[in-house]
């Protein structure tokens, strides 16, 4: 039953208004006689703005390197300090990371939805959306790398280094069964790799096929993780092996060493997809269920000269830290890798500190490896790419 | 600041209400002055200036106009809106004008003009238009003045309607500046509102966007790419726009004052007359009351009446951006309400049933709306090639990588409301235990929204850029 509370002029009225406690007590009986919906979503709305301001006077307060505020009187009147406010704020709200976890599970619960960065397919398995994309201009950004490739392996070679380039897989060509529909989308050139192997191979630049054998693996077991990115450790088994086995192809005689593997208890282990779509924090029962592994490591065991500098170099990118790829690789050589792998390093993001390094320079390996992402190859080059590699 | 982001929501609203709740009713337009200033200063501080110079400016125009009388009265009038009009079109039109006439230039081979582009301050048309309202309401006498510069300046600046409308007449709000009431209800029912307003924005308009831009961003856009853009398009419009009316009608509820209502169900619309009644209504009402009738509304015989409703809505167009296209959406909206009005007036049939007429209203809209979101009218050109099959039917990789089932969801879930809701209120005004039930609902979705805002990247409004 709607009632009519009594008002409240703002202006001069005849009949003085009530003030102090009688004007609060009396609003507050109004608010009681509400019909029960309208009076909790008032309520609501009420709880959520005063706890928010509570909450964002904490974030205000919280020392944040990354968003600092600057209080000028140019960043004044440029709008510069009310932003860089704001985005002290929201980086450092209190709960944030249970808000995106709430939003992000309801829209997964829901519609199956998630965030535009992940392709959600059959069965839990996630894939990253930008190998999906389209690239009209794939052709022209592949032969510009391979010459940048190219000649960065005459570089080395004139320095008695030889270059060999693995390109990881795409994760939705390899696993491709377990995508929506259960194939590559026919915009999305299949045979991306194939052409941009046969690209190398014809500039003189050795190159580790790895393609072929996870295709030939994965029919018996999956090479990928379904919540990331990344090959898992079964799908780095095998492209060390096949990398060890063109290694071997160009340094039959390297120094022999022995390696143990151990294997950690399996645990859970929510891929970097699922950070994409914000499920990182969320229970396996309200997401795409977290990959398990018993985490593998492989340590050397001695052999070989003490304190020899390995003769093989992995300069990779995130692919060369997952799934105990440099491990396996090791194990597969039997001889020594030294790993300088980096995270997020794109295409040359790697190899160009990896040729400045004092590792590097001080004892060259005799064959480079550069693990590279496929999904970066059809991508326009990036600024530093512009340019040729400097080989010291 | 834009209603959907947190330093609104959790810190400007919340320290706005006590500060306004604790200030003697006396005084609360100061309160409101000076929040909504800091609202607006919170883009770019430096188009304070321009708010401010507008305030005063027509403030003392407005008590040139009230203090003369007969042809001086008219003069004061003409002068302060001509002022207004000058500084919009400055602002407004001025890039476009030099763009087009260095097109002319260079078809006759002369050289072009050396230009600086204008950056347009956000709300400038919203609020060049209520400024021009206040000089017309006074004029005609339908508006007593303001007790003072701080109410009209409160009223020209009022925060929930500042930068994105609904655009208000003056003398709709003039005596709530002297009067109004503060109640648990009104602050209530302004929160429902809010809560309403947000989530449908959040969760209905702003998930549409990404396939919207790829639709409109290809190319050479496939039929498929440009029917599901141009609808999704349509979705995201209204949801964007209504949300922020929603918004705005909410607050202003929360600090006692009742804005009219700014969209009244227009997919529902049997005829585009009906659709452009209850679409953007505070709009339509006033190109209305101060360009339609002005220009002799429909005094003046049926050729006239037609001539000035064409007129009206593509000056409407050009008021929404200066850009051709906006031009050619007016004129395709006015020509198709004198074709209504023609054709009732020559064979006065019986309205179509609505299974006919709605969709038939959609599909005019839908196509104008290609009008409205193109870059240029080449763009628009393609567009229309598009959706006549000319560039082949299946969706184009980059429009496809957008289209996943939760896109879809959102798109069927907006068809739901824009449909359903208008039937569901009908039935609960039979039976009233059919209100609570959305009510209730509402409470989990606006958290729900709430939560979205950390999860989402900046969404500014759609209705910003005009």
């Amino acid at each position: 039953m709607t009632t009519t509370p009594p008002t409240l002029n703002t202006a001069d009225s005849a009949r003085p208004a009530p003030r102090g406690r009688a004007l609060i007590a009396g609003q507050l009986r109004d608010a009681a006689r509400l019909p029960r919906p309208l009076l909790l979503t008032g309520a609501t709305f009420l709880l959520l703005i005063s706890a928010g301001l509570i909450a964002a006077a904490r974030a205000a307060l919280t020392p944040d390197p990354h968003h600092p505020v600057p209080l000028s009187g140019e960043a004044l009147r440029s709008g510069e300090t009310f932003h860089a406010l704001e985005a002290h704020l929201d980086a450092n709200l209190p709960g944030r990371d249970a808000l995106i976890a709430t939003a992000n599970t309801a829209r997964y619960l829901t519609v199956r939805g998630g965030t535009d960065e992940v392709r959600q397919g059959r069965d839990g398995w996630l894939f990253l959306t930008s190998e999906l994309a389209a690239h009209p201009q794939a052709q022209r950004h592949l032969t510009a790398r391979a010459d940048l490739t190219a000649r960065l392996s005459r570089d080395l070679a004139a320095r008695g280094v030889t270059l060999l380039v693995a390109v990881s897989p795409n994760k939705t060509r390899v696993e491709a069964a377990h995508l929506p529909g259960g194939a590559l989308p026919g915009w999305v050139d299949a045979r991306q790799y194939e052409t941009y192997q046969a690209m190398l191979r014809a500039r003189g630049v050795a190159t580790a096929d790895l393609m072929t054998p996870m295709l030939r693996a994965v029919t018996r077991t999956p090479q990928y993780y379904r919540t990331d990115t990344h090959w898992n450790q079964d799908g780095a088994r095998t492209a060390a092996q096949a990398t060890a086995q063109a290694v071997r192809t160009l340094a039959a005689d390297l120094p022999a060493a022995t390696f143990t593997t151990t294997r950690a208890p399996e645990t859970a282990r929510p891929g970097d997809l699922l950070k994409l779509m914000g499920l990182q924090h969320v229970p396996d029962a309200l997401r795409p269920h977290a990959d398990r592994e018993a985490t593998e490591t492989t340590l050397g065991g001695g052999g070989g000269l003490l304190g020899e500098a390995p003769q093989v170099m992995l300069a990779g990118s995130s692919y060369g830290l997952r799934g105990n790829y440099a491990g396996a690789l090791q194990e597969a050589l039997g001889s020594a890798v030294l790993n300088v792998s980096t995270e997020g390093a794109h295409f040359s993001g790697s190899i160009r500190p990896a040729l400045q390094d004092p590792a590097f320079l001080d004892s060259p390996p005799r064959v480079l490896i550069w693990e590279i992402p496929q999904r970066f190859l059809p991508l326009p080059l990036d600024s530093e790419d512009q340019h040729p590699f400097k080989v010291p | 600041m834009v209603f959907s982001s947190y330093v609104f929501l959790l810190v400007f609203l919340p320290l706005f209400l006590i500060t306004y709740a604790l200030t003697p009713a006396r005084a609360r337009s100061w309160t409101i002055l000076l929040g909504s200033l800091l609202f607006y200063a919170w883009a770019l501080p430096s188009a304070l200036g321009l708010l401010v110079t507008v305030i005063v400016f027509t403030y003392l125009t407005g008590g040139r106009v009230l203090a003369s009388a007969g042809r001086a009265r008219l003069t004061w009038l003409t002068l302060g809106v001509t002022g207004n009009l000058a500084l919009l079109g400055y602002f407004k039109y001025a890039n476009m004008a030099v763009s087009s006439a260095n097109s002319v230039r260079n078809v006759l081979g002369f050289d072009e003009f050396t230009w600086t582009q204008i950056v347009l301050p956000v709300g400038l048309s919203f609020y060049i238009f209520h400024a021009i309202s206040y000089l017309v309401d006074l004029h005609r006498g339908t508006a007593k003045a303001p007790r003072n510069i701080i109410d009209f300046a409160a009223f020209v600046s009022l925060f929930p309607h500042l930068v994105a409308g609904p655009i208000l007449r003056f003398h709709l709000l003039a005596d709530q500046f002297r009067e109004r009431t503060h109640t648990p209800e009104k602050f209530a029912r302004g929160a429902q509102r809010f809560m309403m307003g947000l989530s449908m924005k959040v969760l209905l308009a702003d998930p549409l966007a990404p396939l919207v831009n790829a639709a409109y961003t290809a190319a050479h856009p496939s039929a498929a790419d440009a029917w599901l853009g141009s609808v999704a398009y349509t979705l995201q419009l209204f949801f964007d726009f209504a949300g922020y009316s929603h918004m705005a009608i909410g607050l202003a509820l929360m600090l006692g004052f009742r804005f009219p209502e700014n969209f009244l169900d227009p997919y529902t619309a049997t005829s585009i007359t009906a659709f452009w009644q209850r679409w953007h209504v505070s709009l339509g009402t006033f190109l209305r009351e101060y360009v339609y009738i002005p220009l002799g509304g429909n005094r003046r015989g049926l050729g006239r009446t037609n001539l000035n409703l064409f007129l009206t809505m593509t000056v409407g167009g050009l008021w929404h951006g200066a850009n051709w296209t906006f031009v050619l959406w007016g004129m395709w909206n006015g020509a198709f309400l004198v074709l209504e009005r023609v054709l009732k007036k020559k064979f006065g049939r019986p309205p179509p049933p609505a299974w006919y007429a709605v969709p038939k209203v959609m599909l005019i809209v839908i196509l104008g709306r290609v009008l409205f979101r193109s870059e240029n009218v080449a763009h628009a050109g393609e567009v229309y090639r598009a959706m006549a099959g000319l560039n082949g039917a299946a969706l184009t990789p980059d429009v496809a990588i957008t289209v996943t089932p939760e896109r879809l969801a959102v798109m069927l879930a907006g068809v739901a409301v824009v449909y359903g809701a208008p039937l569901w209120n009908r039935r609960a005004e039979q039976r009233p235990a059919l209100r609570s039930a959305p009510q209730y609902a509402l409470i989990p979705v606006f958290l729900l929204a709430v939560a979205t805002l950390a999860a989402q990247q900046y969404a500014p409004f759609l209705y910003f850029q005009f």
